[in-house]
């Protein structure tokens, strides 16, 4: 009987500087960050493991890990270009790949304060030493109080392929339905944050007993007050159906406003939050026709949501007076969900 | 399940262990090793119950993939004394864990070990920082707090 020629053994990818944990699923350890992009290009698709929060905790099975034979991963943990942190006149530039604890140790001198506070009281200890930028950006839950910051802030974002490089704001990541537009070969690798002159700034998170991993709305607010006059105001939501929303008409319509906002200003401010809020929770059958079809549909959890950040940010126009206040209540609060879990 | 071949120290001992590429250190610990002094909960980098410290900074077992191991250093709770640091574990327990009677004692002592590695001498904030989260309702924390200051100022005494 004559044997059947023996099938070819497919032959792992390896690069000079790159090991390979497993022959059933292919573990790359790039040194840099040509390596990187070569590897993700020949490998499209390939799992980028950078701290591991957000992969271990929403995969949990081994199954939906991949399992044997599964998606190669690339572990960023030997890239050292994608953990440098660089202070530059107009901006702050921060690898993909820093942990979170890096930023809280860099300071509120360098961070900016709101965000340096987002930063200290994401999470606990062990998860800030793990967490990266990067990976909270790529998430596919925007449920962070740090992402809400940086899309007031106007955070831009690197991103790299083999072929390719440019800047994007972080704003113009996600599609509308919270899909993120980078390609298989496309890796976010810089996140660049402007230093706005901002006097006034207000973070806050509502619900979920403080947790600041998985909180329930967030609110961020940043203005600057020249003149009583606001000159530049930057608010941005997070939490309302896993999206972070940022509405440029509700700032254009505020700058060069006189402070104290006068109740007019306020009313039309509270109509255009609302209507912009709504169409997040609200099904459309209720908006438009205002007859609710499909009673299961209402989610009264996102409801509470939209109230509470519809409040606090009519909150902190009305407090735009006094930065004082609002610097020590954002300090309070920060504080009180500080200790406990 | 195929398994992979990992080489690290554990303990201040070199060991080399096989397990899945995504099974995560903590049920290696308590699965394969029997070391159960490391606590968890539902393995998704919430509760802060699985601390250990890797190379010497303090993170979440849970969120640690085998792969993930190769080529580093781990502490773990049963190992806590073998660190020539002071303070060490008995001390922190008599002055620290005193204020607490949660399940999460041992996380306490992880966190406190990885604050003063890295830190010689941690302010107010420092310690605030590196308990934050892991604390309970039921612990005093202010207790702890100063139970942790009572340490540094026990170790700037010994400097001197």
């Amino acid at each position: 009987m004559k044997e059947r020629p023996a099938k070819p053994k497919k032959q792992p990818v390896t690069i000079p500087g790159v090991k390979s944990a497993s022959a059933a699923q292919t573990i790359f350890f790039p040194r840099s960050i040509k390596e990187l992009l070569t590897l993700y290009n020949k490998n499209p698709g390939s799992i980028i493991f950078a701290g591991g929060t957000g992969i271990m905790m929403n995969r949990r099975s081994e199954r939906e890990r991949g399992g044997a034979g599964g998606r190669p991963v690339i572990s960023l943990k030997r890239v050292q270009d994608l953990t440098k942190v660089v202070r530059r006149e107009r901006f702050l530039e921060i690898g993909a790949a820093v942990p979170l604890s890096r930023l809280a140790s860099i300071g509120s001198r360098i961070v900016p304060k709101t965000l340096y506070n987002a930063i200290i009281n994401y999470g606990y200890y062990g998860t800030r030493n793990l967490a990266t930028l990067g990976g909270l950006i790529c998430s596919p839950w925007d449920y962070s109080e740090i992402i809400t910051i940086l899309y007031a802030l106007d955070a831009q974002l690197e991103i790299r392929s083999i072929a390719h490089t440019g800047w994007i704001l972080i704003s113009g990541l996600k599609k509308a339905d919270g899909e993120s537009i980078l390609s298989e070969n496309e890796i976010l690798t810089r996140v660049r944050i402007p230093y706005g002159s901002w006097n006034r700034s207000y973070s806050r998170v509502f619900g979920m007993d403080g947790s600041s991993t998985y909180p329930g709305a967030i609110f961020s607010g940043f203005a600057r007050i020249e003149k009583e006059s606001i000159e530049d105001i930057r608010l941005s939501f997070g939490g309302i159906g896993n999206r972070v929303i940022r509405e440029r008409n509700i700032e254009m319509t505020l700058q060069g406003k006189k402070i104290p906002l006068t109740e007019k200003d306020l009313s039309l401010i509270e109509s255009q939050i609302t209507d912009l809020l709504d169409g997040f929770y609200k099904p459309k059958d209720i908006k438009e026709t205002g007859v609710l079809a499909t009673p299961a549909s209402i989610n009264p959890v996102e409801s509470y949501r939209a109230s509470a950040l519809k409040r606090i940010m009519l909150w902190f126009l009305n407090n735009l007076e006094y930065p004082d206040y609002l610097g020590q209540i954002g300090g309070l609060q920060n504080r009180q969900s500080k200790l406990y879990f | 399940m195929v398994k992979t071949e990992v080489a690290l120290k554990l303990n201040g001992k070199n060991i080399k262990l096989k397990a899945p590429v995504w099974k995560n250190l903590l049920d290696v610990l308590r699965e394969d090793l029997g070391l159960v002094g490391t606590r968890g909960s539902q393995g998704a980098g919430n509760c802060g119950l699985c601390l250990v410290l890797k190379n010497g900074k303090t993170v979440d077992a849970c969120s640690i993939p085998f792969f993930e191991l190769m080529d580093t250093e781990i502490v773990t709770i049963e190992g806590i004394n073998l660190i020539k640091e002071f303070p060490d574990r008995s001390l922190i327990i008599s002055e620290v864990l005193k204020n607490t009677v949660s399940y999460r004692s041992n996380s306490i002592i992880m966190a406190v070990k990885g604050l003063f590695l890295e830190k010689t001498f941690p302010g107010d904030d420092d310690i605030k920082y590196a308990l934050s989260g892991i604390l309970s309702p039921v612990d005093d924390s202010n207790g702890i707090i100063q139970g942790v200051k009572k340490l540094v100022n026990m170790r700037s005494r010994r400097r001197r």
